[in-house]
């Protein structure tokens, strides 16, 4: 390994040269001791001041003077902006690599050993990355964020490592640090700023699947809040029974994420309101419900259900009656019941939820819940309708 | 759009105050208010070139927080406007033939139920009735904050901070990302910095796979496993007297001696909040960790064993003998929760609520209030 082309740049960057003039270098025993020194800088060359060349979070525009700029994201972002722009990828990253490949071979020649080992290890990594990109980037965009996957494209972003900044880890072994006391303070930026260059185009590369990818986990998201909101309410013991349904039945591989498209209702009980025919009118009275059995069924898109069900009521006098229930959204729910009455004689009357009473008279609504919160408490507890 | 995203995601019994008209909204609101305010003072202090904040256009770090309380502090409500906060206990009674899954319930007495109600429900909430509502919900926050604004802009790196039940919640929603491609395309590369597990119950909560071999695991652990992992460093923070923890441990399997993990156990018992994000947080041991990752902060090795042992000396809660009594509770729940045959989420959730008297009663006897007025 040839030392001497690297001795001179050392000198320069490292400041040594004020402290050791060039005829104490030449004549003097000062002069040989400087020399040790400067050798030993030249492998182990103390950058200036620390550099943040590594810390995406502040390095936003590269230092000013430094020789390597070139290499800074945002300066690539500049340079390949129109490719970027219509998406021409491999002319950016062929771009790139010429640009890391020259700077990396121009600062060799002076640098560290320690730098020469890392850049050898990043210039590698994006060889490497190169060619398994091509294909990539003929797939449809659909396939794309899969085929990407086992490139690992997002080894090359640098992560503080205790007190070292690292990049490619990889499956099978830790990353490479990069030893910033151990090498110039461009060889340190060379590295840092070619690296999150390469990983941000690599990031563009698979940001393009974005939108399409949000869009589907907002219709996700809109798809629950329509199941949660403006579905009817389901118990824990009938959602316990759901899910057990659901898990032995399993759901079908594309409806994974998505809310159920069936959910079965049992032994719900609920505060409704009964109309009976009496002559000419209508009588209205309080009556607790209990929905059996049935099931609720969603369409369009989780915007419309329907459920059926079959319903047992109670009147004040405890009689029961029996009938089937629709629920036509999460706040109508109405039903036909039929039961004796105290003549023995059979009676047919409307029962609706108060839910549904309160599109007809919101006033209403808030003293008979609270009077239908007691009878439910009730039912549940077992002190009525046994 | 920040070059870096944290986010940040909660634990059990996230409620609303009493007083608040929207419940939901205001339980969304409150919770993240002290630990945000907390992270952005010390990054403040050991990185003050980063710009950490919660505004969305940040340059540096912006801190993102991820709730799913108000799911489940409405379905609580909607309870509780059908007729009772005690449905289950009722249900239980009467339909416990349908419903088999909730007898261990029994175990929780009606004096109990308070504490039930207050944050241990929240386990069985999401563990089996409402995981994939969860999961959407905290999936489609992330990817909120992530999008790029516009075709030029890139997707940030990220980091996570979870804590206590949100670990589970976090890890199952990122491991369904990172594992399907098809379905969420490039949130399936997401760029994971650091994710930081605090009081990790994502093993005794288990649901999709198994947490020390999932996605969200560090790259590098358990190379030759077919789901590919997807995290850059992965800190794992537990106390030694934390209940909530000690009951269903994160023990990886792999080797844990690399730079992409870190263990953190907390030995000293100084609060009676011994669970609550805000005091692991504050603890160098935990925060520092953390921040070298998410800000990039360079905090030289004295530095940081200065500020433990300040940390460790400066004052705790002035109840020494309320800790002790902490202390043997937390032990004697282990034990029994040793001895217990099955160690499943519900029997989980049972043995939460005697960790929440526990702290209840530590709290009260510290002069702090209880947990239930």
């Amino acid at each position: 390994m040839s030392r001497a082309p690297m001795r001179r740049p050392g000198l320069r960057r490292s400041g040594m040269r004020r402290h050791c003039p060039s005829r104490v270098l030449r004549r003097s025993s000062l002069g040989a001791a400087c020399w040790l020194v400067i050798a030993a800088g030249a492998v182990r060359a103390q950058p200036a001041e620390p550099s943040t060349a590594c810390n995406a979070r502040v390095d936003f525009q590269p230092r000013r003077g430094s020789s390597v700029a070139r290499l800074h994201p945002s300066r690539v972002v500049d340079r390949y902006a129109t490719a970027i722009a219509s998406r021409e990828w491999l002319a950016a990253f062929g771009g790139l690599e010429q640009d890391i490949d020259s700077i990396m071979a121009r600062l060799a020649e002076r640098d560290s050993a320690a730098f020469r080992r890392v850049s050898r290890a990043l210039t590698a990594a994006i060889d490497s990355m190169m060619v398994a990109l091509s294909p990539v980037l003929d797939l449809p965009l659909s396939q794309r964020a899969r085929a990407l996957q086992p490139l690992q494209i997002r080894r090359f972003e640098p992560v503080l490592a205790d007190t070292d900044w690292e990049i490619l880890p990889s499956r099978e072994a830790e990353g490479v640090l990069i030893p910033r006391d151990s090498m110039t303070r461009e060889g340190f930026e060379a590295i840092c700023w070619a690296s999150r260059s390469f990983g941000r185009l690599l990031g563009g590369v698979n940001d393009e699947t974005i939108p399409a990818a949000r869009a589907r986990i907002s219709a996700l998201a809109a798809q629950w809040e329509r199941y949660r909101e403006d579905g009817p309410m389901q118990l824990p013991h009938e959602l316990a029974l759901n899910r057990f349904w659901r898990g032995s039945f399993g759901a079908r591989s594309d409806a994974r994420y998505a809310p159920p498209r069936v959910d079965l209702i049992a032994l719900h009980p609920f505060a409704g309101i009964e109309l009976q025919r009496q002559g000419e009118s209508f009588d209205r009275t309080q009556s607790l419900a209990l929905e059996t059995g049935g099931f609720t069924v969603w369409f369009n898109d989780w915007r419309r259900h329907l459920g059926v069900s079959w319903v047992l009521a109670w009147d004040s006098d405890g009689r029961i009656g029996r009938g089937p229930l629709v629920h036509v959204s999460g706040y109508v729910a109405a039903g036909a019941l039929w039961r004796r009455d105290a003549l023995g004689k059979r009676r047919g009357s409307l029962v609706i939820s108060l839910d549904a009473l309160s599109l007809l008279n919101p006033d209403e609504v808030a003293q008979a819940h609270r009077q239908a919160r007691g009878i439910a408490g009730k039912l549940l507890s077992g002190v009525t309708g046994s | 759009m920040p070059s870096h995203v944290l986010f940040l995601l909660h634990g059990i019994g996230q409620r609303a105050p009493a007083d608040a008209t929207d419940q939901p909204k205001a339980a969304v609101e409150a919770w993240p208010k002290a630990p945000v305010e907390l992270l952005i003072k010390l990054a403040r202090t050991y990185a003050p070139e980063v710009e950490v904040s919660l505004k969305p256009d940040t340059a540096g770090v912006r801190i993102v927080p991820l709730s799913y309380c108000d799911l489940i502090v409405r379905q609580i409500a909607d309870w509780a406007e059908f007729g009772s906060r005690d449905v289950a206990a009722a249900v239980r009674q009467r339909f416990a033939t349908v419903a088999p899954i909730l007898g261990a319930l029994q175990g929780i007495s009606d004096a109990d139920a308070p504490f039930f109600w207050n944050g241990p429900v929240d386990l069985l909430f999401y563990r089996f009735f409402f995981d994939r509502d969860i999961r959407t919900h905290v999936r489609e926050q992330i990817a909120d904050a992530l999008t790029p604004p516009g075709a030029g802009d890139t997707m940030p790196s990220c980091s996570f901070i979870c804590h206590s039940m949100g670990t589970s919640v976090l890890h199952d929603t990122l491991h369904e990302m990172l594992t399907d491609p098809d379905t969420f395309a490039g949130f399936a590369n997401l760029d994971i910095q650091c994710y930081a597990s605090v009081a990790n119950v994502s093993t005794v909560m288990r649901s999709l796979i198994d947490p020390h071999a999932s996605a969200v695991r560090p790259i590098g652990a358990l190379p030759g496993n077919t789901v590919r992992a997807s995290v850059r460093r992965f800190i794992n923070v537990r106390h030694r007297f934390d209940p909530v923890v000690l009951l269903g441990m994160f023990k990886p399997f792999w080797p844990t001696n690399k730079r992409f993990y870190r263990q953190i156990t907390i030995e000293q018992l100084k609060w009676t909040d011994v669970h609550g994000l805000v005091r692991y947080l504050e603890h160098p041991r935990v925060h520092i960790p953390i921040l070298r990752v998410v800000c990039g902060a360079e905090i030289d090795r004295p530095t940081e064993e200065r500020a433990i042992a300040d940390y460790e000396a400066g004052p705790g809660d002035p109840c020494p003998a309320a800790l002790q009594g902490l202390r043997e509770r937390v032990e004697l729940l282990g034990q029994t929760w040793e001895a217990r045959a099955s160690q499943g989420p519900v029997d989980y959730a049972v043995a939460l609520v005697g960790a929440w008297k526990a702290f209840d009663r530590v709290r009260r006897e510290c002069g702090q209030g209880g947990f239930i007025s």
